[in-house]
């Protein structure tokens, strides 16, 4: 087939125009925000020259450094706990195929689908009725649970993936269970275990609706922070603060993906 | 064959006891006869249920919630219709350059969009308005509508569109009667997907509404804030209870 | 030629009760001894569900120690469920496993006294070739010294030396297996068992790694039992094949002892190609029959058992074993249907009365053989012996 009737059969240029002004659309709130950042003047409307005197504010603030380092130190216990519950939960899962794996999997994954307010709802009043104060405790256990179902999938899928002889070759070769298991199984799971810890330490660092109701007064976290500034008003230190979340965000999900893709290869 | 050590399952059912018990916990509260959150002893009242059919409150943010959903989810599926077509038909060399672009938003913090969101909507003047509500959403949800369409797109045989093509077709008329009917089920899949997480977005629309324009997730919230109304707990049991039901209506489809 | 021993009534030789060492590494392999024996094996899937199958119905089986042994049946005739049950990878229902006179019914996989070639291979995906041969030596617990002497003489062996370095995803599906059978033969095992190990091969290298296999069987002296679908590869490395079929055991002998003397209609079939009839015996004295079949005439052959007059019985006879001709004033006839060149040979579709037949000749009418084409009546000759009386 020829390129001139190839290129006669594409030619309509609405669509192409569409595609690219739906990436725009996609990019103007966040690019907008991004470049505002830099603004040199109080003003969030007017431009008045670059400057990075904003991420010099923020760094320099004390109570955006207590609540980044909150959501850092909750965000690392959390997606750690989860993991090993993932772990274990993907193990038992993939392994008893037989009728109890399918209702597992709704189990673990139910949260997913509930809506997040339902959720912080559903998590607050727990903890009310069992009389747990709400602070820093409640919100590391509530996003410990959260985390669960993300940590689990990319293990789970990275288990499914795994040749499900190998645990078998293992024993075959004189290995115990627990040998087997520590010198086979875990060694391969490691792409999935990272991908796993990595998504499920992004869900928490940027978590906000549950954090917020499960919080009491005192414990922040980056999210809640940043709201309150913004209930104070528009500063560009927000737009700097937020795009500096912005890009952690961005890193670690490329970080993940780029693991997921060298483990896929293996 | 992973091992046959009692560990695993061990950890799957504490796992799954911590994910389901607050969603179950949350059940006998909605049944409390008292006008403050607590465990019923012994009464039992519908008494919040029908707190919910009050038409300056609940019933009111369900509408506005449902007109917000419908809105939002059309358009958006309209939007990722259109890009995903396009990149299809086109091939163009960045094509899964765009395609990345276009997916990457999910990846943005609830926080780092609502503030954005924010931020240009207050320039334009659609804050705590539905144009601006639906605005919204739209940015949130196209990604997730373009995930479904183009998965329908890869089933689709590239010489469907060259065969109508061939028979006379015009670029339109095969997009609208060869192209379009055939992924129906992914547009429909898209469709679904952005109704239901505009009609449950929270972190982007608290921050973007909330004066005028009061959607059922904000109304919770702001329930929660100011007491612990037992009708937040109703109507939390209605959404679990109607997530249940589309998990187990997809489930006996498959 | 070993005298086949068709089960269920087995023979055990006198020394079965040979006590052997417990732990694998050592050969101390009698040329008599038993190297695994089942008795009353029963094997069912899902005890007590609607779902329950029976995958080993009562299964007999002594299998000798430096033997190269096969379980041969098509797919899902039990021979792979058999084979897991002597790794340990699944659990008997009933009846009892020996491995050299030892009774491994419930030991787990890692304290069995022997190793697997699995299907797929089962490398371990982040271990180098090296790593993969040393790892049963390691969980052995075996000194540094002598994991690393015993990995350079496998990889001597199996000329996998250059490729020690390597991961296994780096490699092709021949040099995949030799790793596999590298790895599961440093551990020195009592048996190795093959899980159909040469059907991810193409089939130039299939052929060149039955060669292989077979030598290497005779090098190590390690007891092989091998399990294959393909009864060309049964024949060509075996010193005994068993052929299975629906969860039964239905011969048990050498190569050609189940060639030769099928003893059921299964295993005639299974085995090669047969021309099976249906016949009613028609007079019966010492060992010879002669049969009667419908629209066919009276043929005459040796029998092993006593037969009735008037039992049914079925003939077999292998296709390359019809002799056509022309048409003679009597015996039996038929009419060339079909004429299929295969290179090698010529195969007539045939039909006799309500049988239909399949006759095989050497390069069929040229060098001075006789050739037919459809449409052409012929005359059917038996080879002396070539017709088989089977009872079941």
């Amino acid at each position: 087939m020829s390129t001139a009737r190839l290129r006669d059969l594409r030619v309509f240029p609405g669509f192409g125009l569409l595609s690219v002004g739906c990436v725009v659309f996609l990019y103007a709130p966040i690019v907008v925000l991004a470049i505002y950042s830099f603004n040199d003047g109080r003003s969030v409307t007017r431009w008045a020259g670059f400057s990075l005197r904003w991420y010099q504010t923020v760094f320099a603030n004390q109570n955006i450094q207590t609540a980044a380092m909150n959501s850092v130190v909750i965000a690392v216990i959390a997606a750690s706990v989860a993991t090993v519950f993932a772990l274990g939960a993907a193990i038992a899962t993939v392994n008893g195929k037989k009728g109890g794996g399918e209702g597992a999997y709704v189990v673990l994954t139910f949260p997913l689908m509930v809506p997040e307010i339902v959720t912080a709802v559903a998590s607050l009043v727990f903890f009310v009725a069992v009389g747990i104060s709400l602070g820093f405790a409640t919100i590391l256990i509530a996003h410990i649970v959260f985390c669960i179902p993300f940590a689990y999938l990319p293990i789970k899928a990275r288990l499914e993936s795994m040749d499900a002889t190998l645990p078998s070759a293992a024993a075959d070769l004189y290995a115990s269970p627990a040998k087997g298991f520590l010198r086979i199984t875990l060694p391969l799971l490691v792409p999935g275990l990272v991908s796993g810890w990595l998504l499920a330490f992004i869900i928490s660092l940027d978590d906000f609706i549950i954090t917020a109701l499960v919080a009491g007064p005192g414990a922040t976290t980056l999210p809640l922070h940043i709201y309150g500034m913004l209930r104070l008003g528009m500063t560009p230190e927000v737009n700097a603060i937020s795009t500096l979340m912005l890009a952690a965000s961005t890193v670690l999900v490329l970080i993940s993906g780029l693991l997921g893709q060298a483990g896929r290869k293996h | 064959m992973f091992g046959r050590s009692r560990l695993g399952g061990f950890f799957a059912g504490l796992a799954g006891l911590f994910l389901l018990l607050p969603l179950v916990a949350v059940i006998p509260f909605s049944f409390t006869p008292k006008r403050f959150l607590s465990m019923p002893d012994g009464e039992y009242s519908l008494r919040h249920y029908l707190a919910i059919f009050d038409p300056d409150t609940w019933l009111a943010s369900i509408g506005t919630s449902t007109l917000v959903a419908i809105l939002s989810s059309v358009i958006a599926t309209a939007l990722a219709a259109a890009f995903s077509i396009g990149i299809w038909l086109r091939r163009p060399a960045s094509g899964r350059f765009l395609i990345g672009l276009v997916l990457l938003p999910i990846i943005v913090p609830p926080v780092t969009s609502a503030v954005a969101l924010y931020f240009l909507l207050a320039q334009i003047g659609l804050l705590d308005t539905i144009p601006g509500l639906v605005l919204s959403h739209v940015v949130m949800i196209v990604p997730f509508s373009v995930i479904a369409i183009l998965g329908a797109l890869s089933r689709l045989d590239r010489n469907l569109e060259l065969a109508a093509r061939n028979l006379g077709a015009s670029q339109l008329q095969s997009i609208f009667r060869v192209i379009l009917p055939n992924i129906r089920f992914g547009l429909f899949a898209a469709w679904f997907v952005s109704l239901v997480m505009s009609w449950e977005e929270s972190s982007v629309t608290l921050f973007v509404s909330g004066v005028n324009v009061i959607t059922l997730p904000k109304r919770i919230w702001d329930n929660l804030r100011l007491d612990l109304d037992p009708a937040v707990a109703a109507i939390s049991v209605i959404m679990i209870v109607a997530t249940t039901l589309v998990i187990l209506l997809r489930k006996s489809e498959t | 030629m070993q005298r086949a021993i068709i089960e269920p009534n087995p023979t055990p030789p006198a020394d079965s009760k040979a006590a052997s060492p417990s732990k694998p590494g050592s050969l101390l392999q009698h040329p008599n001894s038993v190297a695994a024996e089942v008795r009353n094996l029963r094997k069912i899937y899902n005890v007590g569900s609607p779902q329950a199958h029976e995958a080993l119905k009562d299964v007999n089986l002594s299998i000798r120690a430096n033997e190269f042994f096969t379980l041969l049946g098509p797919s899902g005739c039990g021979k792979t469920t058999l084979l897991r049950i002597l790794g340990g990878f699944e659990m008997l229902t009933s009846g009892t496993c020996r491995i050299f006179g030892e009774d491994v019914s419930r030991l787990p996989p890692e304290a069995r006294p022997v190793n697997t070639v699995f299907q797929q291979y089962a490398l371990f995906p982040h271990m180098t070739v090296r790593r993969n041969i040393a790892f049963g030596l390691e969980m052995l617990g075996k000194p540094k010294a002598e994991v690393e002497r015993t990995v350079e003489r496998m990889l001597d062996l199996v000329h996998m030396r250059e490729y020690a370095d390597r991961r296994p995803d780096t490699m092709s599906g021949g040099q995949r297996q030799r790793v596999a059978l590298a790895r599961a033969l440093a551990p020195q095992p009592k048996l190795l068992l093959l899980d159909e190990p040469l059907s991810a091969l193409d089939l130039k290298l299939r052929q060149k790694m039955r060669l292989e296999l077979k030598s290497l069987q005779r090098e190590t002296g390690i007891t092989f039992i091998f399990v294959t679908h393909d009864q060309e590869e049964a024949l060509a490395m075996s010193d005994r094949v068993a052929v299975i079929s629906n969860g039964h055991l239905q011969q048990v002998g050498t190569p050609e002892d189940i060639y030769e003397q099928p003893q059921s209609r299964f295993v005639a079939d299974f085995i090669g190609e047969s021309n099976l009839i249906e016949a009613k015996v028609a007079d019966s004295a010492g060992s010879e029959a002669a049969f009667d079949i419908e629209g066919f005439g009276q043929v005459q052959a040796p029998i092993g058992q006593r037969v009735e007059v008037g039992q049914q019985v079925w003939l077999s006879i292998r296709p390359e074993r019809l002799v056509l001709g022309a048409v003679h004033r009597e015996g039996p006839q038929a009419t060339v249907t079909d004429r299929t060149y295969l290179g090698n040979a010529v195969e007539y579709h045939l039909r006799a009365g309500k049988h239909a037949l399949t006759a095989r000749s050497p390069r069929g009418g040229l060098r001075g053989r006789q050739d037919f084409a459809p449409g052409d009546a012929v005359s059917l000759g038996f080879e002396p012996g070539s017709i088989k009386v089977l009872l079941s």
